[in-house]
This record gives C-alpha cells, sequence and structure tokens, in this order.
C-alpha cells in the first residue's frame, strides 16, 4: 500500500492507494503516530484508490480510530470502491466509523 | 575473576593439529596458559579429522604443511561432512607466502595466523571466533526450540478442529453427509470450525476466523473456541450466543484484533437453518432442486465494539447443502492479481446439484487449485454438509 497526506486545518485527509494488508503493518505504524500527534479534529481515510483490503487492514483502520478517538478526533473512511466497500458493508463498518461517499 | 561468557569461551574445545611435535607443544602451553582447559591434539590431516569426529572440537588450529593429508585436504573434507562443517578453522601460515592465505580460504578456512606465532594475537583471533561460534550457535538453538513449540502449537490448533471420528458420528446422528478439508499455511492462524449436537434433533456448525496471523492470532482463537465451549447456555440461539460471546471478547480484546464467526444451528424438525455472523465470507446454501443463495453475514466482527447480533433463519431441507469456507478462498489471487468470486464457487456447487458432499467438496477444491497454484498464504478450510434422507451416510475428511 502507498498513502499521501495532506494537512488543511482541522481535516487530516489521508489517501490510500493499492492493497492494505499485513504486510503494511510497519508502513501504517507511521500513519496512526502521525494521527496520535496530530492536533485536527477530523481524519478522513480516503480509499478511492484503495483496490483492496483484508482482514488486518480492518484492524489497523481499527488502531487508528481508536488512537484518534484517545485525542477527540473522528475518522471517516471515504469513497470504498469495489472489494473495500464489500468488506466494509460485511464489516458493518458504518456502525463504528462514519463511512462516506465521497472524499469532500 | 572471569565473566560468564569468559568462562564459556575457556571451556570450549580446541583441537591443534600441527606435524612439528615442538610447535605442538608451543600451542598446547600458549593456549593453556590463556587458560583453556580442553585442548587436544593431532599430528596430520587425517588424525585431525577422526579426533574432530570423535571430539566434535569447536575450533580447529590447523598448520597448512603436513604429511598424510595437509591443511587444504583437511579444510575441504571438514566442510563437506554437515557433523563438522560449522566448526571454524584457524589456520597456521608462513610468514611471506600471501597466497597460501587465498588458498587455505578457498579450502574453507576461517581466519590465519602467521608464524611465527605471537601468543596475544593467537588469543585474540580464537576469542573472537568462539564468541561468533557461540552467538550463532545460541540463534540456531534459538530458532530450532521456537520451532518446536511452534510445530506443537501447530499440533494444539489441530486437534480443536473435528476428526474424523467425531464427524462419523454427527453425520450418523444428524443424516447428513459431511466432507471437509483443512489445508494449513506454514504459519499458525487464527482459523477453525467445528459442529456440535445441541440436541438429537439439532446441531450446531462454525467457522471463526481471528484476523491476523501467527501466534496471537492462534492464542486469540483458542479464547474465542474456550468462550464458545462454556456459553453453552446460548448455543441454540445464534444472535444471543454471538451477542454474548462478543461482550467476553471486548473486556480482553486489543485494539486492531477481532474475529469473523459463522455460527449455525440446523434444526431437523423445524427443517430450518437458524444462524447468525460477524462479517466472515458468506456461506452458500445449495438446494436440492439447484437453486443457489449466500447468507447473510454483515455484521460487526466479534471484539470490536458492543453489538447486537440478529439470528437469520432459512428452510433447509433434506438434500439441502451449506457449504462454509475461510476468506483464503475468496482472497488468494491468482497470478493477474484476481480474486476467486463468491459467484465462481456458487455457480460450480450449482453444477453439483444431487452430487454428494465430497463431489461437491473435491469440485471446489479443484477450482482452487486451478485458480492459484502459489503456496498458500492463509489457512483454507471447507467445509461441506448435505442433508440425506436416508442411509447410507458418507463421512469424508481429509487434512
Amino acid at each position: 500500500m502507498q498513502y499521501d497526506q495532506t494537512l488543511i486545518p482541522e481535516q487530516r485527509t489521508i489517501r490510500l492507494r493499492g492493497t492494505f494488508t499485513f504486510t503494511d503493518h510497519t508502513t501504517f505504524r507511521s500513519v496512526i503516530e502521525d494521527i496520535g500527534r496530530g492536533q485536527e479534529s477530523l481524519v478522513v481515510f480516503d480509499c478511492a484508490a484503495l483496490e483492496y483490503i483484508d482482514s488486518a487492514g480492518l484492524g489497523m483502520l481499527l488502531l487508528a480510530k481508536s488512537r484518534a478517538e484517545q485525542r477527540r478526533a473522528s475518522v471517516t473512511l471515504a469513497n470504498p470502491q469495489g472489494q473495500v466497500a464489500k468488506v466494509f458493508s460485511l464489516s458493518r463498518f458504518d456502525s463504528v466509523f462514519a463511512v462516506t461517499p465521497s472524499a469532500s | 575473576m572471569l565473566t560468564p561468557s569468559e568462562q564459556r569461551i575457556l571451556s570450549c574445545s580446541i583441537l591443534v593439529v600441527d606435524d612439528d611435535e615442538t610447535e605442538r607443544v608451543f600451542l598446547c602451553k600458549a593456549l593453556t596458559a590463556a587458560g583453556y582447559r580442553d585442548v587436544r591434539v593431532a599430528s596430520d590431516g587425517s588424525a585431525a579429522l577422526r579426533r574432530a569426529a570423535e571430539h566434535r572440537p569447536d575450533l580447529i588450529i590447523l598448520d597448512l604443511m603436513m604429511p598424510v593429508m595437509d591443511g587444504y585436504e583437511c579444510c575441504r573434507t571438514v566442510r563437506r561432512d554437515p557433523a563438522l562443517s560449522r566448526i571454524p578453522i584457524l589456520v597456521l601460515t608462513g610468514m611471506r607466502e600471501s597466497e597460501d592465505c587465498v588458498a587455505a580460504f578457498e579450502a574453507g578456512a576461517t581466519d590465519f595466523v602467521r608464524k611465527p606465532i605471537i601468543p596475544d594475537e593467537l588469543r585474540a583471533r580464537m576469542k573472537s571466533l568462539l564468541e561468533q561460534q557461540l552467538s550463532l550457535a545460541d540463534l540456531r538453538n534459538y530458532r530450532e526450540r521456537v520451532a518446536v513449540e511452534l510445530e506443537s502449537a501447530r499440533e494444539l490448533q489441530s486437534a480443536i478442529l473435528p476428526d474424523a471420528r467425531h464427524l462419523e458420528d454427527m453425520g450418523h446422528q444428524h443424516r447428513m453427509q459431511i466432507a471437509a478439508t483443512c489445508r494449513s499455511c506454514s504459519e499458525l492462524g487464527g482459523d477453525f470450525w467445528g459442529m456440535r449436537t445441541l440436541y438429537p434433533s439439532q446441531f450446531a456448525l462454525w467457522i471463526a476466523d481471528f484476523s491476523g496471523h501467527g501466534v496471537a492470532s492462534a492464542l486469540n482463537a483458542f479464547r474465542l473456541h474456550a468462550y464458545m465451549a462454556e456459553t453453552s447456555d446460548l448455543a441454540a440461539y445464534p444472535g444471543s450466543y454471538l451477542t454474548r460471546l462478543n461482550e467476553k471478547l471486548l473486556p480482553f480484546a486489543l485494539h486492531g484484533q477481532f474475529a469473523t464467526l459463522f455460527y449455525g444451528v440446523v434444526d431437523r424438525v423445524t427443517q430450518r437453518l437458524h444462524y447468525a455472523a460477524s462479517g466472515c465470507p458468506p456461506p452458500i446454501l445449495l438446494r436440492q432442486d439447484g437453486g443457489t443463495e449466500l447468507l447473510d453475514t454483515r455484521g460487526l466482527p466479534l471484539g470490536v465494539a458492543l453489538n447486537s447480533y440478529p439470528t437469520h433463519s432459512v428452510p433447509f431441507g433434506p438434500g439441502d447443502t451449506i457449504f462454509l469456507y475461510s476468506d483464503a478462498l475468496v482472497e488468494s489471487m491468482d497470478d493477474n492479481g484476481a480474486f476467486l468470486a463468491e459467484t465462481d464457487v456458487t455457480a460450480t456447487c450449482a453444477n453439483q446439484t444431487g452430487n454428494s458432499a465430497t463431489t461437491i467438496l473435491q469440485a471446489v477444491e479443484a477450482q482452487f487449485n486451478a485458480h492459484v497454484d502459489d503456496a498458500l498464504l492463509d489457512d483454507l478450510t471447507l467445509v461441506v454438509c448435505r442433508r440425506v434422507l436416508d442411509f447410507p451416510h458418507s463421512i469424508a475428511t481429509r487434512t
């Protein structure tokens, strides 16, 4: 998986690309650290270019969420496509995250 | 006062090989003076090989020029022998012949000391070689111990899966054909499945997967398995059962670790399957008339947050089949990065309408094998349960 981040006041947008699996643990750990150090009140994972996620990827999103909530920020999953949208729906992630169709 | 690691080095066994007796005595005295307690000698290469085979020294100090078998040949022979090949060899070379060193390294020497020997230099080289040798041996021992532990953990894990005898009993009692295969990837994992009689006319079947890989995932799987056994008062009520299991897992759940579970109860009186699920891949129902449907397994995985799980219910009569599978079936990529779709698997099942559970299982396995020819990255579990009207029942398990 690759990612990039943009930061505007009050919102951090993290665009995820490619496949998000257990091999991305180290990469994603630094994302979680960034979230922990941030000040913004909203963290958006833009999933438009994310092609695939497995259960380890879901677990890491949950980790990011709990880290954000420690400093009272909320997390949105935006624009999931294909398999990713299917997995979010199967796992009822909409009941623990805000899942939105676009990243705006 | 010597440190424990210095003690360890001085208790190493040293084999000194030199044809010149004066030189041998000099070396032995130097080593004994340095504190080495186990020093043995040999006067040529072939005598050295015999002694090495008997005593397995930790280090060989080897002269190059000797009668019968010289040092080069001795090095090569040691390196070819699997029992001796890891022993470091310190060769003694003449002052001027640098090509001796090159040839000695090519023959398998680990390091060299030039003659005339300066005892301090010899001791320093020996110490560094033996330190390396001991830490390598520690690492090897550690790896071997971990491998043995992981192997017994894998055996424990397969022990919580139903064995052939249990499936045979279940098949008899509930008039089912049951076929199952569990193909384990090399790692420990969080997958398991099972079946249990609740009442003479009712049985439960489940498939679970704890997220992640390795030891943590396997330990979590054991925890869920234990909770499932101790929550038997709710075992006939799938939704309440999952709700309770989730409550039990939550206090100890580590963030990011969760379980998907399908849990179904087949009732032969009402001819229905009641089930609840927490986000696992949807089992496929194959009807007696060839119709297929995917069960609704949408649900928050267990261990994430408090949640209430509903019980779903579908007709499940004689001739109907349920096919359970772990996510490896639909999450393994082929060479082009494509996945096997649930619709492909469903179509394969539909083509097997009327066939035995074993035949259905074989068809799906063949489809999977054609899709993925690499090593498994995740455990693959496939379970086919088909209700039959009359005996003979049939059972098949393969592992």
